[in-house]
């Protein structure tokens, strides 16, 4: 369930954004470019938190890859 | 709508981007008398790498290898939302361009390896990108007077396209999404010395994100082209004419042979002194 957090986190965020358009719309409009910025910065965090939460985590004892 | 419309305009580029790209393979691979995969198999990929591990080589550099993938995603939405949401100047679309450059760069050197390095370099030297787009978006500006997407359209509904006027800008423009689009003969980033280029050592999650950023990035190149040359303001005709330029671009990239890189750079520097010079000219 922990993995899940940083998800629903941003997800809160994203529900809180559109919340605040939806009771201040004029405030969104006056700081269109921030809010833009803050909603895009939302939805690629999701995404990187979606997937961290979906992924499965290997073997912690496996050999790393001691790279090239 | 702010928050909302870019919610929205973010989302339907991916989608359509993602299409579109599958439309791409599906070409070149019937040109080839293949079958090829179905045309959502892009997204299917995009969803596939968002379930499966991702980890960090031991040579990676960490936090920024970490981030690059994000930084990606947020470049791209950021650009689709300047430009086809909400319309508005063109200047940063060049600003974000130049950014992901450096961020492809960045891309290659933070994991470590040398096929990503090599990668990383040869796509941040490419100067079909900075070079074409400035000069494109330049002319753009001096014969219709406005920097910004709505203003360009405006413009273009009294005077025709702006291809008509500026056909070299146009192509200079054309051959930038030529080159950024997968399998390019022009593009010098990715081959069989190098693998997959800057990309080869992002797996799993960080992998989906990747494909989300090229998924964005080929829906706001096609929509920026024909908005400031073809001059196309119709939501249902744009996805009508992006279908026509995907064939396009399939086509070439299936019937021309992959170049070297100094051939492909070559190609880059001649198309954009062409245009300049018609700049100069008129």
């Amino acid at each position: 369930m922990r993995r899940w957090l940083p998800f629903l986190a941003t997800v809160a965020a994203d529900v809180a954004l559109l919340w605040i358009e939806w009771r201040h719309p004029g405030l969104v409009r006056e700081h269109q470019g921030t809010f833009a910025a803050l909603t895009i910065l939302v939805l690629a965090l999701m995404l990187l938190a979606l997937g961290w939460a979906l992924s499965p985590r290997g073997e912690p004892d496996r050999a790393p890859f001691l790279g090239y | 709508m702010v928050v909302a419309d870019t919610l929205l305009g973010v989302t339907e580029a991916f989608l359509v981007g993602s299409v579109y790209l599958g439309l791409h393979r599906k070409v070149i691979a019937r040109i080839q008398r293949r079958p090829g995969p179905p045309i959502i198999q892009e997204f299917l990929h995009t969803l596939k790498f968002l379930m499966k591990e991702a980890y960090a080589p031991i040579t990676s550099a960490g936090f920024l290898y970490w981030l690059v993938p994000v930084f990606n995603v947020i470049i791209w939405s950021s650009a689709v939302t300047i430009s086809a949401v909400f319309r508005g100047n063109l200047l940063p679309f060049f600003a974000l361009y130049a950014a992901y450059k450096v961020l492809s760069h960045g891309a290659g050197v933070s994991a470590g390896s040398t096929y990503t390095k090599i990668g990383g370099v040869r796509h941040a030297i490419m100067p079909a990108g900075e070079l074409a787009l400035a000069c494109s978006l330049i002319s753009a500006y001096f014969i219709t007077g406005h920097a910004d997407v709505a203003g360009i359209l405006a413009w273009e509904r009294a005077h025709g396209p702006l291809i008509e006027h500026a056909p070299f800008s146009a192509l200079a423009f054309f051959t930038l999404v030529w080159v950024d689009s997968p399998y390019s003969p022009l593009d010098p980033s990715k081959g069989y010395d190098i693998v997959e280029g800057y990309l080869t050592e992002y797996p799993g999650f960080l992998r989906s994100l990747m494909y989300t950023a090229e998924a964005l990035k080929f829906y706001c190149e096609l929509w920026v082209f024909q908005a400031v040359f073809l001059g196309i303001s119709d939501p249902a005709v744009h996805l009508l004419a992006m279908g026509a330029l995907t064939i396009l671009l399939a086509v070439l990239c299936a019937v021309t042979p992959i170049l070297t890189p100094y051939q492909a750079v070559g190609i880059h520097v001649l198309v954009a002194s062409l245009m300049f010079l018609d700049a100069l000219i008129r």
